[in-house]
């Protein structure tokens, strides 16, 4: 069983439906979507390309607002962004003007609330104590999506966007990252909900996989629970089952 | 045999190093000498006519000469060596072919001693033209930024002021502000003040231009990084939008600056009654063709060092960038 724990928020949202206009032509992308995420959880979104999974954490993030339906964190309807709920990238979009550091302590300019001490700790918590003066360019793409996390996660937020954060490290990097992220969850233990194209990485990480599909607009296809403890081996028998299920499952809701 | 050939190949670059740095400091014994050479020639071979200021010119040479040498023993020339000898054997013949052979058109092409004596005689009127025309740059050109690259944020962030301010800039901009100069000193109650109109006008328009190109070309994904801590939009613009479009910026504050060189320039012939134009203007009407020289080689000394001094400021600011030009 996964051991609820007290840190994080609870997300719920009810009849959510979003869509864009394009070209004249309204298309919808986020169909009556309910869900709900218990304090703690680690859900992965799996689902083929374009079918809302971005949508639905800018929602959630309060970048855009949903056409029909609600969102609310721990019971309060979410109007806009809050430094509650940080999102995440898949590229890491650090300042280039910025130091490392700077990079780190952005959410702390935009609120004005400067907290050295929470800087210094984020900066150990992803292991880049000697690089706080270098400038972004001068980073590899592991250690800027590093930076990435340490900036989100350096006010303690309570839930954590992910927008396929590893997609775009190379195959060495992204094993290490993986590992990293599942360190951060359980340190930090907030709320996460990332997005990914990557079976593997869901099953390695999630403590639930929420299938999105369907024709013209999403729905939930299926919520798995995953209860096999940490650290997980991809290898395992039903490790290996479940990802025959999921991958089936996706296949054939991008058929149909 | 053929151990020995191995030998030598491999000892090869090495001597072609240690000629090369030979040759650094040969030039840079060699630069003292020529400037004493061309001092003794200055000062031995008569003139070929009544020229002033021959000896104060020798001396000069002689000066330089010995500061050479002293910096040649101290390793101060390096890679200048070059230049310092060139320029030395330069003046040296340009004295010789002007002042002892008299073998340009006389008047337009002066001598070095001519060049010199403008100097020493007349410091006083050119140093007040200097301070004239870089008060009159300074203060057009800084207004003229500031205002550009508060009407580019305009342009690129407020679809309202753009629905007004893009025709009104559409059709000023590409106008030269030279041909509003008539114009300008009809209007304005006096020529000082159309001139700093016309010259924040100059600077104004390319500052603009790349501002807004700057701030419209500013990744979404920078906002929405901000955006999702709950960035306000004034965090928006001064800490997001602004820094990423700096490198842009720096390209309009440097065109608006030659653009307002020009201004100055004609304005000061113009109609503004001080300056190094109007000094220049003023020589050629009196066929002071020194006076002429000398007032440009001022003018190149003063915009390279204002280019120089924004290419600092940009190196400063723009410190995070990856390569940039180097002035």
């Amino acid at each position: 069983m996964v051991t609820p724990r007290a840190e994080g928020v609870t997300l719920h949202l009810g009849g959510v439906r979003h869509g864009y206009r394009l070209e004249g032509v309204y298309r919808e992308v986020v169909a009556d979507l309910n869900l709900r995420v218990e304090p703690g959880e680690f859900v992965v979104l799996l689902g083929p390309s374009g079918c809302g999974k971005s949508t639905l954490l800018r929602l959630i993030a309060g970048l855009e607002s949903p056409n029909d339906g609600w969102i609310e964190v721990d019971g309060t309807p979410i109007t806009r962004p809050g430094p509650d709920r940080i999102l995440m990238f898949q590229d890491p979009t650090l300042y280039p003007w910025r130091t490392v550091r700077q990079n780190i302590a952005l959410s702390q300019d935009i609120s004005g609330k400067r907290d050295d001490a929470a800087v210094d700790a984020a900066v150990r918590l992803v292991g880049l104590e000697g690089f706080q003066k270098a400038w972004p360019h001068q980073l590899s793409g592991g250690m800027a999506q590093r930076v990435a996390f340490a900036r989100a996660l350096v006010n303690k937020p309570q839930m954590l966007l992910l927008d396929e954060p590893l997609g775009k490290l190379d195959a060495l990097t992204r094993l290490t990252m993986q590992t990293e992220l599942h360190r951060l969850w359980k340190e930090r233990s907030f709320t996460a909900i990332m997005v990914t194209h990557d079976v593997d990485e869901a099953l390695l990480l999630g403590t639930r996989i929420v299938t999105l599909g369907g024709q013209g607009s999403s729905a939930i296809l299926s919520d798995l629970v995953l209860s096999a403890p940490f650290p997980r081996d991809r290898n395992a028998p039903e490790m290996i089952v479940l990802r025959e299920k999921i991958l089936s499952q996706l296949l054939y809701s991008q058929a149909a | 045999m053929s151990g020995a050939e191995t030998t030598y190949l491999a000892a090869a670059p090495e001597n072609v190093g240690a000629r090369r740095l030979g040759s650094v400091s040969v030039t840079a014994w060699l630069a003292g000498p020529v400037w004493l050479v061309s001092a003794l020639l200055t000062w031995r071979w008569p003139d070929a006519d009544d020229f002033p200021d021959t000896n104060v010119l020798a001396v000069g040479f002689v000066l330089i000469g010995v500061l050479l040498l002293g910096a040649a023993a101290l390793r101060l020339l390096k890679e200048r060596a070059a230049w310092a000898v060139a320029l030395g054997a330069g003046l040296g013949a340009w004295e010789v072919a002007q002042a002892k052979l008299l073998a340009l058109p006389r008047p337009f092409f002066g001598t070095p001693q001519d060049l010199l004596d403008v100097f020493i005689t007349d410091w006083s009127k050119l140093g007040n033209s200097l301070l004239h025309s870089l008060g009159l740059l300074v203060v057009g050109y800084s207004i003229g930024s500031l205002l550009g690259i508060a009407a580019g944020i305009g342009l690129g962030r407020f679809a309202r002021f753009r629905y007004w301010a893009h025709p009104v800039l559409r059709a000023i901009g590409p106008l030269p502000p030279v041909a509003l100069l008539p114009l300008a000193f009809v209007l304005s109650p006096s020529s000082w003040l159309a001139g700093e109109a016309l010259m924040a006008l100059a600077a104004a328009f390319p500052v603009t231009v790349l501002t807004w190109s700057g701030i419209s070309a500013v990744d979404p994904a920078f906002h929405d990084v901000a955006r999702t801590m709950g960035a306000s939009e004034r965090f928006l613009i001064f800490r997001v939008a602004l820094p990423a479009a700096m490198p842009q910026i720096f390209v309009g504050l440097f065109m608006g600056l030659g653009a307002s060189f020009a201004m100055l320039v004609v304005a000061e012939m113009l109609g503004v009654k001080a300056g190094l134009g109007f000094y220049m203007q003023w020589a050629q009407g009196w066929a002071a063709y020194p006076n002429m020289y000398a007032a440009l080689l001022v003018m190149s000394v003063m915009c390279t060092g204002l280019i120089t001094l924004l290419f600092r400021i940009r190196d400063r600011i723009l410190v995070w960038q990856k390569d940039g030009l180097k002035w």
